[in-house]
């Protein structure tokens, strides 16, 4: 019995190490690739001030698509700053997805909405369209808002796209906050290409606490709360570094929901957004990317590396962890919807890394470290436990973790800086200290309960209520 | 405490003896542990240059607008020992220059006539000009990028060989300041760069090449057909694109065989440009083909009758749309909505009605 143990010991300690190193060797590589890549862009970007561009009337026009349930409380001021985007030429549409509320009653109220008979062909099916409406007051023109029942983010999506006038589509979230240049800078990589692109996406960073007027950011604060700094950090990762790195080499898989733009066309010819999966933003994503690759039709997708869009994230562990679980279905309900494309050589950088990257680093990390725990536990019950050796260990995956996020940190300071007071830096460092400790081990629990709710067929978004970004008052 | 846990406390002295995966951990935790030191230590760093150098930069700033409207708009000004001090004084490190050079520039942005021009003079006088050719021939994109633009926005003429092989460079940042700096110290015939261009114009060198042509060019406007048989597609597509913008008439007649080009994207920029110059024989030369003509076409066909024509001219297109095609039918009750008025309703509730039963 002890030899036995003993040996299933060395065999998964093996594992874990080898598992362990070669994610950390994944990691490695996209920090540099994202250094070359921010490097670049900041080389770009530090001679030309290309703002003087939202004056030209040659630019194409952009559909604006942002679905809305059960948003009333802020649905009217989060129109509002919609409506002052700049850009030369834009369309709004707005979607309500069969809210309960009172968001449809606000809106025709306060956009003197009526109700129009507008033509339109459904490219995509959808939930039936109950109204179409336009306002009366002309200053109001750009809007339009659909009612419909309710069918879901990708369902109201795809009502969007099958509703709006122009080739180019934006899908934001209602109360998001965008950068005053963010719409230039996403169409760029559309125009700027020899090759066609059919999607880019920008990076999202977080706006609790921040200090905001008229719908725009005024001062970028840390958020107080060490749950939402925590996820600073996560949004620094996840996009200063991995979409970085993936960009860099053309494997990018996801431009997240919150704000992304897409090739209409493109999108319509892959069958627009799947109202089958959670994951609903990487399925299309990858949907449309595997589509050009069969069709063999060069194509490219950017990714912009300015902070665009500013978005609230989830203050409490309960929405977290909603929220989390959601990430985990929708990863792995993508992966296996493309399952042909892994490791398949037709597909290229995609199928060669980007998926497998995803199956075994994001989906399967923390299945793998659930997995961990309960060997330690084994080993415990088995009296196997090298105390040493395991706080070796321990040290060795705990220094790790903190350093990827120092070295998250290093790239948000070596280019844009938000974070401008010294103590915001101090807390940051803090955090990086304390998240691997008080923060990993719940987001790791909500991904395995992710996959078992996966497995019992949930389908459901979750609870995902919002707190509303209040306005601190800035100081003189 | 454990045997073990002595061993680990016992220093380092005994390190040899260690288990080898210890050995393989503790190193991995002093390297990670050093990486991160060294992390922090440049975010410091790097924080506390930032500061210097926006200080220094601040300070740079402050002097050069005192020092530039002086220039400018002070007549007691004495021009020759000031710039000669200022050159003297504070022009001695990269980033004053560089600050200098930026401040320039966003001056001259904002001047049009004598002032703009007496930048421009005092940029040579302060012998910036002479950095920017250093960074024009240095190796390295980015400047090479930043030396052309300085180079076009003060409109200072440097030797053709020194910019024309910039134009099919491999960075699209290079190419675009090289097409804007022939464009903006041209006199006459701004887009001749055309002809040395190998490499596709993306669309966002068209607009600034448009934008550019509007607010910079000062000469006379060139006869766009000229670059109507270019071996790239996008200059010809281009090159139609602005005959319409510049409402180039005489034009009409070299744009016609383009209805029929190979390309669709070239065939749709024909029927656009033509529809815009309200050639009123455009119908008559696009509805007999429609049939065999692809969607985007199609839908151009469509936009051109709602424009230019009449009912009388939809009714044409009616039996030759199939009943599948819903995209198109949609989009000819909307035109046909739009000449019967009176009639908008009934349309929209047949059409309406005819997509339910299909569904």
């Amino acid at each position: 019995m002890g030899s036995e143990v003993h040996q299933i010991t060395e065999i998964a300690s093996w594992l874990f190490l080898c598992y362990g190193s070669i994610i950390c060797s994944g990691y490695l590589f996209s920090a540099v690739f994202s250094l070359i890549e921010i490097r670049d862009y900041k080389r770009k970007n530090n001679f030309v001030d290309e703002t003087a561009m939202l004056q030209s009337l040659n630019l194409p026009a952009i559909s604006i698509l942002a679905p809305a349930y059960n948003e009333g409380l802020n649905i009217v001021e989060n129109v509002r700053s919609l409506l002052t985007i700049n850009y030369p030429s834009f369309e709004i549409v707005i979607i309500n997805d069969g809210s309960k509320d009172d968001s449809l009653s606000k809106l025709i109220e306060e956009y003197e909405l009526e109700k129009r008979d507008v033509l339109h062909h459904s490219f995509i099916p959808t939930k039936t369209i109950r109204g179409i409406y336009k306002s009366r007051n002309k200053a109001f023109k750009g809007l339009t808002l659909v009612d419909k029942e309710n069918g879901g983010k990708a369902d109201a999506l795809n009502t969007g796209i099958n509703i709006c006038k122009n080739s180019i589509i934006c899908c934001i979230d209602v109360d998001c906050i965008l950068e005053h240049d963010a719409m230039l800078k996403l169409i760029k990589p559309f125009l700027n290409n020899e090759k066609k692109v059919i999607a880019s996406g920008g990076v999202i960073r977080v706006a609790n606490s921040c200090v905001i007027e008229d719908g725009r950011i005024i001062e970028v604060r840390l958020p107080k709360k060490f749950i939402a700094r925590v996820q600073v950090l996560e949004y620094f990762r996840a996009f200063l570094m991995g979409r970085m790195a993936w960009s860099r080499v053309d494997g990018l898989l996801l431009i997240s929901g919150a704000f992304g733009m897409f090739d209409k066309p493109t999108v319509i010819e892959a069958g627009g957004y799947n109202t089958n999966t959670v994951g609903e933003d990487m399925e299309l994503l990858v949907r449309m990317r595997r589509m050009m690759r069969e069709k063999n039709v060069p194509y490219s997708v950017g990714f912009v590396p300015d902070p665009l869009c500013w978005t609230e994230v989830p203050q409490s562990w309960k929405i977290l962890h909603s929220q989390r679980n959601r990430w985990t279905r929708g990863t792995a309900e993508t992966l296996w919807i493309h399952k042909k494309m892994l490791f398949n050589p037709k597909y290229k950088i995609l199928g060669m890394l980007s998926t497998p990257f995803w199956f075994f680093f994001e989906w399967l990390a923390p299945i793998i470290e659930f997995l961990g725990v309960l060997f330690f536990l084994f080993l415990l019950i088995f009296n196997q436990i090298d105390l040493v050796i395991f706080s070796s260990f321990f040290l060795a995956v705990y220094s790790f973790a903190f350093l990827f996020s120092v070295t998250a940190l290093f790239f948000e300071e070596y280019s844009f800086q938000q974070y401008t007071k010294p103590k915001y830096i101090f807390r940051l460092i803090v955090s990086a200290l304390l998240e691997p400790l008080l923060y990993h081990p719940f987001i790791m629990w909500s991904a395995i309960m992710g996959n078992f709710d996966l497995i019992r067929g949930k389908k459901k978004w979750g609870v995902m209520t919002r707190a509303g970004l209040t306005n601190p008052v800035k100081k003189k | 405490m454990t045997p073990n846990l002595v061993l680990l406390f016992d220093g380092f002295s005994n390190f040899r003896d260690w288990a080898w995966i210890l050995k393989i951990n503790v190193i991995i935790i002093l390297f990670f542990l050093f990486l991160t030191l060294c992390l922090v230590t440049f975010i410091i760093g790097i924080r506390l240059y930032k500061n210097f150098r926006n200080s220094k930069k601040q300070q740079q700033q402050n002097l050069l607008i005192d020092f530039l409207n002086s220039y400018l708009f002070d007549e007691d000004f004495e021009i020759q020992k000031e710039v000669e001090n200022f050159k003297q004084n504070h022009l001695n490190t990269a980033l004053e220059i560089k600050v200098t050079i930026k401040e320039i520039l966003q001056f001259h942005k904002n001047l049009k006539g004598e002032s703009a021009k007496a930048l421009e003079e005092l940029f040579l006088q302060l012998q910036l000009d002479v950095f920017i050719l250093k960074d024009l021939d240095k190796n390295s994109w980015h400047h090479t990028a930043r030396a052309i633009y300085a180079l076009s926005e003060l409109a200072i003429v440097v030797p053709v060989h020194k910019i024309e092989p910039y134009l099919n460079d491999q960075r699209d940042e290079v190419r675009q300041q090289s097409q804007l700096y022939f464009l903006k110290t041209a006199t006459s015939n701004p887009l001749q760069f055309l002809e040395k261009t190998k490499r596709p114009l993306t669309t966002w060198q068209q607009i600034y090449i448009e934008n550019a042509l509007k607010n910079f060019y000062e000469g006379p406007t060139p006869d766009f057909a000229r670059w109507l048989d270019h071996e790239l597609v996008s200059v010809v597509e281009f090159s139609i694109r602005l005959i319409s913008r510049y409402n180039q008439f005489e034009n009409i007649p070299n744009l016609l065989p383009f209805l029929d080009h190979g390309k669709e994207s070239v065939k749709i920029e024909a029927i656009r440009s033509l529809r815009k110059l309200g050639y009123e024989e455009l119908l008559s030369l696009i509805i007999p083909g429609f049939e065999e003509q692809s969607v985007l076409i199609k839908k151009e066909i469509l936009k051109s009758i709602e424009q230019l024509g009449a009912s009388r001219d939809l009714q044409k297109i009616k039996p030759l749309i199939t009943a599948q095609q819903w995209e198109l039918k949609i989009k000819y009750a909307n035109i046909e909505r739009g000449f019967i008025q009176e009639e908008s309703g009934q349309i929209a509730m047949a059409i309406s009605l005819e997509n339910k039963l299909e569904i």
